[in-house]
């Protein structure tokens, strides 16, 4: 896993400059064919997807139907697997890769990709990720996200605040923005997933102290509170509502509410993926300016990194009866012509993971620290390692954000609800 | 019965009209006055009146998202009300005939089985892996065969109780003027059942339309999706963005509003018929 | 008689309907037992006996899922039952506006949860016009829907304005249907309109009252897509009811699990409106004869 992160990461920062012609003979050579394709990406990052689509269908004259799959990451999730249980998966979807793509069961379900030779423009760490037993089931869908700590630079610096190396270091800074009237951080738990980043992001530290910590979790060797560092990022959700760190009303804060506040410099911190940065830019270029990017820090000042979410895969189904045309349309999108297309609609915020690409576009400054950061250090989200996630995840953690649950007690719901997840997923050792 | 009126009691009578104001159409007024505002306006949720128009950007947005989606799932909605309530006025209106007409121990057990499906809720899995069974599964057809499932129950009680009211000697005087038992149910049977018929479409498209249970379960992220499952979605994606999600509320009420204002009348008598049996 | 029947009604016209109804209600109904003991991925079920029962009783939210749907159903029927009569008694007493506010409280049945549930989020926002307009009694701004001691309550009256329609209507149906003479002849005794109430209307409008305590009851017990609309099942469990519950574990992919949440709502639903229902039946036949 280690040499295959270090391949993703090595490509994230490199953007080669040859782009690759979508050949002239291939037009219109699909007029009249229709293909369906199934994905969760909603708002900007749909519209990108479809500008590739659009693309595409000027060039070979075939009709790209799009179905959503469905808003929340989970249930799009769970839409694929009851699909793929009943053999009804559309031409072309999107995955999230590593424990969640093999839960689909590739081999009787997804059409082996290898052989051709258009998969050399795909990030060989990708590539890994999306094979097994030689065979390779997806190419990237989007671009990465590094997820950490989000900083308003202005109130930094007129407080004079320096970046935190540990855990208690942010606590201080916490405490020195309360004290100037500012809330210290801004807790996004309006929707599920918000809930869940200042947890998941741990993950790097988790894995830091134990690199076999979610195979052996998988097999149920380990329990989640012996592991002390995935008991401290249970703690750290909590201390900052101990401490009266966070904003008053945190489940009613959405991804809007809390882009307002940050226009207002009404708070110091939100801990997000770098997805925040497209939110906080589509409404105030000028705001998304004043956004730095910190990893979370620990315990250790020497030991900080971020933890990193890959691109979902497009996947292609076995049962497709137009093969030919998602092949083709694979090729497309590994090219330089369906970036663009791309970025022309989104500003990127992470890798694409493709080789001979360029970006087009202006990246941030913001961005380009936080990949600066993955580069340096960072680890891959504990879901591309282990399947076990109770449905009560993101609820479990709103209330040790909000401190209806002390982290003890959180940990001992996890603990139980991902059992029952598990169990239910017939797992061996559980 | 000609009563003089009190004072008091007009004076409750203006007060309950008065009610209607904050319980009702301030509800509805802030509602259609925010889907004109723009972003920033409408997140200060104020009743006040927009300070830019922005009604045309917000509904031309709503309707042009993800490629016409409103559209495509308005369709969806349509075609799936209209093909379930049409298949089960007939196969409702013909069960509750042979039901109520024939007595044996096979009609008796029917009814029994009916009788319970207006009380148990559906299973939603088991009838999932059903539908695949049939492959049937994520498909519109699939769906239109749930709703009929799910509504049949009620329909035919509410046939079978009408025709209660329809005397047994008008099916024997057609029978004995050569009339074919097909006949008699097509021509004689059905067009005396207009008024619980009217009822029937009526109330049970609306319960069709805004169905939400169904095509989240059945649908399973797949082309055909409903108008209801489209304004969830878009709930998840424009959280707090109230212009835009208003004018999606707006839009998809629309078909239900224009019904309730031609159809007043029938649309409240069917409702009332309908919920007798439930 | 019996063969002229099977000529006159021949039994294959039922048949359709029937087909529809026993494969895609009748026989999920009755293979959910089964499979409410398995674990379960569509594909195969592996034969668990109880221990989904067992499961399902010990999780935290089911516990909270359990009680909530209870309060739920049995506040908004009550409710519903309760001001419907009276609202319908009220407009039925001849008042000039009976018309329009029967059109008034109708209405919202023909919305969808969903977008009942978009427009109350505006309106019940910790800065939404409910808490602007309290602000100017001094009173500070509630969390309606992300404060666990009101979220249930906030959830119940949304309900309650939507569903209120349903109701009315029955009983003003049922109020048309009592005959004059009854209210002239109290007239002539002199009674007065809370006595006419009372002696009079009550009595004859029980088989409404079951109606619409029956159809309440099983809404409320089945449903959760508005609540969910709402708040998600939050802040915590608050607002978790079964269907919620059976909703989340579905999509989560624990076919088994959230097969037998669903058959203990089966039994929930049977044990409480099956002997309610026969009551409707036996009383309350010529509701609109």
């Amino acid at each position: 896993m280690k040499k295959v992160l270090a391949m993703v990461l090595a490509f994230c920062l490199i953007f080669a400059l040859c782009a690759v012609n979508a050949s002239a003979e291939d037009a219109k050579k699909y007029e009249g064919r229709r293909i369906t394709v199934a994905h969760r990406y909603t708002g900007a990052n749909a519209d990108a997807v479809r500008a590739e689509f659009d693309k595409f269908e000027e060039l070979t004259g075939c009709k790209i139907d799009v179905e959503v799959l469905a808003a929340d990451a989970d249930e799009a999730e769970s839409v694929l697997l009851i699909r793929a249980a009943t053999g009804n998966l559309p031409d072309v979807f999107s995955t999230n890769v590593g424990a969640k793509l093999w839960e689909l069961d590739p081999e009787s379900n997804m059409y082996d990709l290898s052989g051709n030779d258009w998969l050399e423009n795909v990030n060989d760490g990708y590539l890994q990720i999306t094979s097994r037993n030689g065979a390779t089931y997806g190419i990237p869908a989007a671009d990465s996200t590094v997820a950490g700590v989000f900083y308003n630079k202005a109130i930094f610096e007129q407080l004079n605040l320096e970046i935190p190396k540990t855990w208690d270091e942010l606590l201080a800074i916490c405490e020195i923005l309360k004290n100037n009237g500012i809330t210290p951080v801004e807790q996004i738990f309006g929707l599920a997933n918000g809930r869940q980043f200042q947890f998941l992001m741990q993950y790097y530290y988790v894995q830091a102290e134990d690199p076999e910590f979610a195979a052996k979790y998988s097999r149920n060797e380990v329990a989640l509170h012996e592991n002390a560092a995935y008991v401290r990022g249970v703690e750290k959700v909590y201390d900052l509502w101990e401490k009266g760190y966070i904003n008053e009303d945190p489940l009613s804060t959405s991804v809007e509410v809390a882009v307002n506040d940050f226009m207002e410099n009404k708070y110091g911190m939100v801990f997000r993926n770098t997805s925040w940065y497209t939110a906080v830019n589509q409404i105030s270029p000028e705001a998304a300016a004043n956004l730095g990017f910190f990893p979370m820090p620990d315990i250790d000042p020497d030991n900080i990194g971020v933890t990193l979410w890959m691109p979902h895969a497009w996947v292609a189904s076995q049962n497709s009866k137009n093969i030919d045309v998602v092949l083709d349309l694979f090729k497309f999108l590994t090219t330089q012509e369906a970036i663009d297309a791309y970025t022309s609609v989104l500003t990127p915020t992470g890798a694409f993971l493709l080789k001979d690409v360029t970006v087009n576009c202006e990246l941030s400054d913001v961005i380009r620290e936080a990949q600066a950061c993955a580069a340096a250090s960072s680890a891959p989200a504990m879901e591309y390692s282990c399947n076990i996630k109770g449905s009560n995840m993101a609820t479990i953690l709103s209330m040790v954000g909000t401190g209806e649950y002390t982290p003890e007690q959180g940990i001992e719901e996890i603990e139980m609800d991902n059992a029952i997840d598990a169990q239910q997923k017939g797992l061996e050792g559980w | 019965m000609v009563k003089k009126r009190g004072l008091f009691s007009k004076i409750f009578e203006i007060f309950m009209v008065l009610l209607t104001l904050p319980v009702y159409w301030v509800v509805y007024y802030f509602v259609i006055n925010t889907s004109f505002k723009t972003q920033a306006d409408a997140s200060r949720l104020s009743l006040k009146l927009p300070e830019v128009w922005n009604g045309v950007e917000n509904y031309k947005y709503v309707l042009t998202y993800n490629h016409n989606m409103l559209f495509k799932t308005l369709g969806n909605s349509l075609l799936l009300s209209f093909c379930s309530i049409f298949i089960l006025v007939f196969v409702s209106s013909a069960t509750a005939l042979i039901l109520q007409r024939r007595k044996n121990r096979i009609c008796a057990m029917s009814n029994k089985l009916i009788l319970a499906g207006l009380i148990v809720p559906a299973s939603v899995i088991p009838t999932y892996w059903v539908l695949n069974r049939l492959g049937l599964a994520n498909t519109m057809p699939g769906l239109i065969l749930v709703e009929v499932a799910t509504l049949f129950p009620f329909a035919t009680m509410m046939f079978k109780d009408y025709l209660m009211t329809i005397p047994r000697e008008i099916d024997e005087a057609a029978l004995i003027d050569g009339c074919s038992p097909v006949q008699l149910y097509f021509h004689i049977i059905f067009p005396l059942l207009k008024p619980i018929t009217v009822a029937v479409i009526i109330l049970r498209s609306v319960v069709v339309y805004n169905d939400f249970q169904n095509p989240q379960y059945y649908m399973s992220g797949s082309r055909s999706q409903t108008v209801q499952i489209f304004i969830y979605m878009f709930k998840e994606a424009f959280v707090a963005d109230y212009g835009h999600l208003f004018a999606a509320v707006i839009l998809v009420s629309l078909p239900m509003i224009i019904l309730f204002i031609v159809l007043n009348k029938k649309v409240m008598e069917g409702m009332v018929i309908g919920s007798v049996k439930g | 008689m019996r063969r002229l029947d099977k000529r006159f009604y021949p039994g294959w016209l039922a048949v359709p309907g029937l087909a529809i109804y026993i494969i895609i209600f009748a026989i999920p109904t009755f293979v959910s037992f089964y499979f409410s003991m398995t674990t379960w991925n569509l594909r195969t079920a592996t034969f668990t006996g109880l221990k989904n029962f067992n499961t399902f009783f010990s999780m935290t939210s089911t516990r909270s899922a359990l009680i909530n749907t209870i309060i739920y159903a049995f506040s908004t029927c009550s409710l519903k039952v309760v001001i419907g009569l009276l609202l319908a008694s009220y407009i039925c007493s001849g008042i000039r506006s009976g018309e329009y506010l029967k059109c008034m409280i109708f209405f919202p049945t023909l919305l969808g949860s969903v977008t009942v549930a978009v427009a109350f989020d505006g309106i019940l926002n910790p800065n939404g016009i409910l808490n602007q307009f309290l602000a100017k009694f001094g009173i500070d701004a509630v969390r309606w829907l992300t404060n666990s001691k009101y979220a249930m309550f906030s959830c119940i009256v949304v309900d309650v304005w939507k569903g209120l329609g349903t109701a009315t209507l029955i009983y003003i149906a049922g109020l048309s249907s009592i005959s004059k003479t009854y209210y002239e002849a109290a007239a002539i005794d002199g009674a007065s309109p809370v006595q006419n109430f009372f002696k009079i209307t009550l009595p004859l409008i029980v088989p409404s009252i079951n109606t619409v305590l029956t159809l309440s009851l099983i809404g409320g017990l089945r449903t959760y897509e508005q609540i969910y609309a709402l708040t998600g099942g939050g802040p915590g469990y608050s607002t978790e009811v079964l269907g919620s519950i059976i909703y989340k574990l579905f999509s989560r992919g624990s076919y088994g699990l959230a097969t037998a949440g669903y058959v203990i709502m089966f039994v929930i639903v049977s044990c409480i409106v099956f002997p309610l229902n026969s009551f409707v039946n036996k009383k309350g036949e010529d509701i609109n004869g």
